[in-house]
């Protein structure tokens, strides 16, 4: 049973921009969903959609089995935490904090009892009586989470919840909310360009592009399976190796769908273990090959399967190096211990680790 | 070695202070010379070179509200405290009208616009280009026909009518400055349109609309054109009043002048201290961002 569900949801402005493209969305009871993509492809309007800020254009949108394309905000019962914030700056927080319960005609008691009980989680009982101007941005942060978490919604919507932070404030806040939402065991929905952020606190992530749903997976299976070539460039940092490639041959089937393939790349003839999906090409076809920074470890001149560059630029980042290889016009990228780190100008030989090696067809879909 | 110079950053050494001492004394020295003229008797208002020292006197102040019979010696009410209240009364109404209807109209016009939004609120401010002595037959000719001329009624609707403009274009600047996030966690936390408006935007704006108040306060105070044309004997306004007392056979008493233009600047300065803050707030609103 899904407690969000979206169905080719579809939003057209008046200017004829399709925000949202014939999305399908499900979220699960206690499962939190992050919406990841650059800026611009759709989340936020999407997220505004569930929330009822927006309308839809065609599509539905079901909340807890029931469908609310037409029922105004105030009656989804759905809360959200905005990115700005959005505190009610004539309001002390204490007050910030008791009007969604106002608006549910909750006695005096009850108000206060809640309005307690939050503050104490989330370490807010010395700022009750400050108004939002007069508090920090992790505070003001806090008291937006306060007020989305202090009724009792069907779901909670977080915009962008920790990009006005700093880095250090942002981890906290990041273990506080992941924490906070485990206990609540409601929907989630998180709209997010931040992929550490996605990574960290989704159950799944759905990563979009120009209104369209890419990709829903889990935050592992999103890394390791990515199914083309947009989610492949845009989850993982240093970005993922893609390499023009040719499929040269496919040997016999090998274990557990496995398939042994041969790939022309980069003037060179390499073999590597891939799904079997691959079988499916033809010989000869265009593949691109997919290669995470991290999978590539230095190899001897003479070693098989392997890909010679010479190293342009080394970037230290602390315990690891990235090293940029340049051959025939294509960059690779290869984090390495900072200790192993190669010495600018060398000619150096790489090859993919077993079971990494990301085949993509010549339309950009994952293949093997 | 010369010692360096040393200037605290952030902070006016004397010398400026001064300068800007010398400024606002010359901007505040016709409203000194009419608060002094206040307390003098006839001969010393009269007096050139102008008298700086002088012993002061009441009796203009009486004089405002009483008047000496030409027989008998006793006093007769001059009519001016009936005057003040009229001012207050009609200014006060008007004035607060125009900023409850032009709140209104302005958050209609910021958060639901009609198609051609903009060339309404082009037409509402074109009433407000023309000089209002253009104006004035017509409109004396419509109270006639429609019997308002002398009434409350009246000169509080045409006030009111000339104050909506400001007022609706002052308001809208500031509900075009909020945060529309805001309203929009005030929907989703259970909030009917009319609670967003009410509870969440207008608090946001207080400052602003309190400005605007002063503004239309002190313009509307100071009218003197409709009050002298549309205003009767029961609702004369103190400008009007003013006016009359200069002239006659005695020529003009500026002792009993200063005296009113110094009661009748009063209520004006007691506003705008009491709003002091607010005021700050509301001109310089939407040039400080969250």
């Amino acid at each position: 049973m899904f407690e969000i569900r979206l169905e080719k949801l579809t939003k057209r402005f008046g200017n004829g921009l399709v925000a949202v493209d014939k999305a399908d969305l499900e979220v699960g009871r206690g499962e939190v969903m992050c919406l990841l993509g650059p800026s611009g492809c759709g989340k936020t309007t999407m997220l505004r959609m569930i929330a009822g800020l927006e309308s839809a254009t065609s599509g539905d949108i079901m909340i807890a089995g029931k469908r609310v394309n037409d029922l105004p905000a105030r009656e989804r019962n759905v809360a959200m935490a905005f990115q700005f914030y959005a505190l009610y700056p004539s309001l002390s927080v204490e007050d910030n904090l008791a009007y969604p319960l106002h608006a549910e005609k909750l006695s005096k008691a009850e108000i206060a009892a809640r309005v307690a009980r939050v503050s104490e989680a989330l370490d807010l009982k010395s700022i009750l009586r400050r108004r939002p101007h007069q508090l920090g941005e992790g505070e003001k942060q806090r008291v937006a989470v306060g007020r989305s978490i202090v009724r009792n919604p069907t779901c909670f919507l977080f915009d962008e919840p920790l990009s006005r932070l700093d880095i250090q404030l942002r981890q906290t806040m990041r273990t506080q909310i992941k924490e906070i939402l485990s206990k609540l065991d409601k929907p989630t929905v998180i709209v997010t360009h931040d992929q550490i952020e996605a990574l960290t606190m989704a159950d799944r992530i759905a990563v979009m592009q120009q209104g369209k749903v890419e990709q829903i997976a889990s935050p592992h299976d999103l890394f390791s399976k990515p199914t083309n070539l947009f989610v492949a460039s845009f989850i993982g940092t240093p970005q993922m190796n893609l390499l023009q490639a040719r499929l040269a041959d496919v040997g016999p089937n090998g274990a557990n769908g496995s398939i042994t393939a041969r790939f022309a790349v980069l003037g060179e003839t390499i073999s590597a273990v891939v799904d079997r999906g691959v079988a499916k090409l033809e010989s000869g076809s265009r593949v691109t090959l997919g290669i995470r920074p991290r999978s590539f470890e230095f190899v001897d001149a003479r070693t098989t399967d392997a890909l010679h560059a010479s190293v342009d630029i080394t970037e230290p980042m602390g315990a690891e190096t990235l090293a940029h290889l340049v051959e025939q016009g294509a960059d690779l990228r290869c984090v390495v211990p900072s200790n192993a780190a190669p010495t600018v100008g060398d000619r150096v030989a790489v090859r993919c680790k077993a079971g990494q090696l990301h085949v993509f067809d010549d339309s950009g879909n994952l293949v093997g | 070695m010369s010692k360096p110079r040393t200037h605290v950053i952030g902070r006016s050494g004397w010398g400026r202070t001064l300068g800007a001492g010398a400024v606002s004394a010359l901007y505040f020295f016709p409203v000194y010379y009419i608060l002094m003229t206040a307390f003098k008797t006839r001969p010393d208002a009269l007096a050139m070179p102008i008298k700086f020292l002088f012993t002061p006197t009441l009796d203009n102040f009486y004089s405002v509200f009483e008047r000496a019979d030409i027989q008998g010696g006793g006093t007769t009410d001059s009519g001016f405290s009936h005057y003040f209240f009229n001012s207050l009364f009609i200014g006060g109404t008007s004035v607060s009208l125009a900023l409850i209807i032009g709140t209104a109209a302005a958050y209609g016009f910021s958060r639901f616009p009609l198609k051609g939004n903009d060339t309404y609120l082009f037409i509402i401010l074109t009433t407000r280009m023309l000089p209002p002595i253009i104006a004035i037959i017509p409109i004396f000719v419509l109270f006639r026909v429609f019997g308002l001329s002398g009434s409350y009624t009246g000169i509080i609707a045409l006030y009111t009518a000339f104050n909506l403009p400001f007022s609706i274009w002052m308001a809208k600047s500031f509900f075009d400055d909020l945060d529309r996030d805001i309203e929009d966690a005030a929907r989703m936390d259970g909030s009917s349109e009319w609670s967003v408006f009410r509870k969440i935007c207008l608090p946001q704006v207080y400052g602003g609309l309190a400005a605007t108040f002063v503004f239309a306060v002190i313009l509307t105070w100071n009218e003197f054109l409709f009050a002298l044309m549309l205003t009767g004997t029961e609702t004369r306004t103190v400008p009007v009043a003013i006016a009359r007392t200069i002239g006659g056979q005695v020529g003009v008493d500026w002792g009993l002048l200063s005296a009113i233009e110094t009661l009748f600047i009063i209520p004006v300065v007691i506003v705008t201290f009491l709003l002091q803050n607010q005021l700050l707030r509301g001109v310089t609103f939407g040039t400080i961002r969250k």
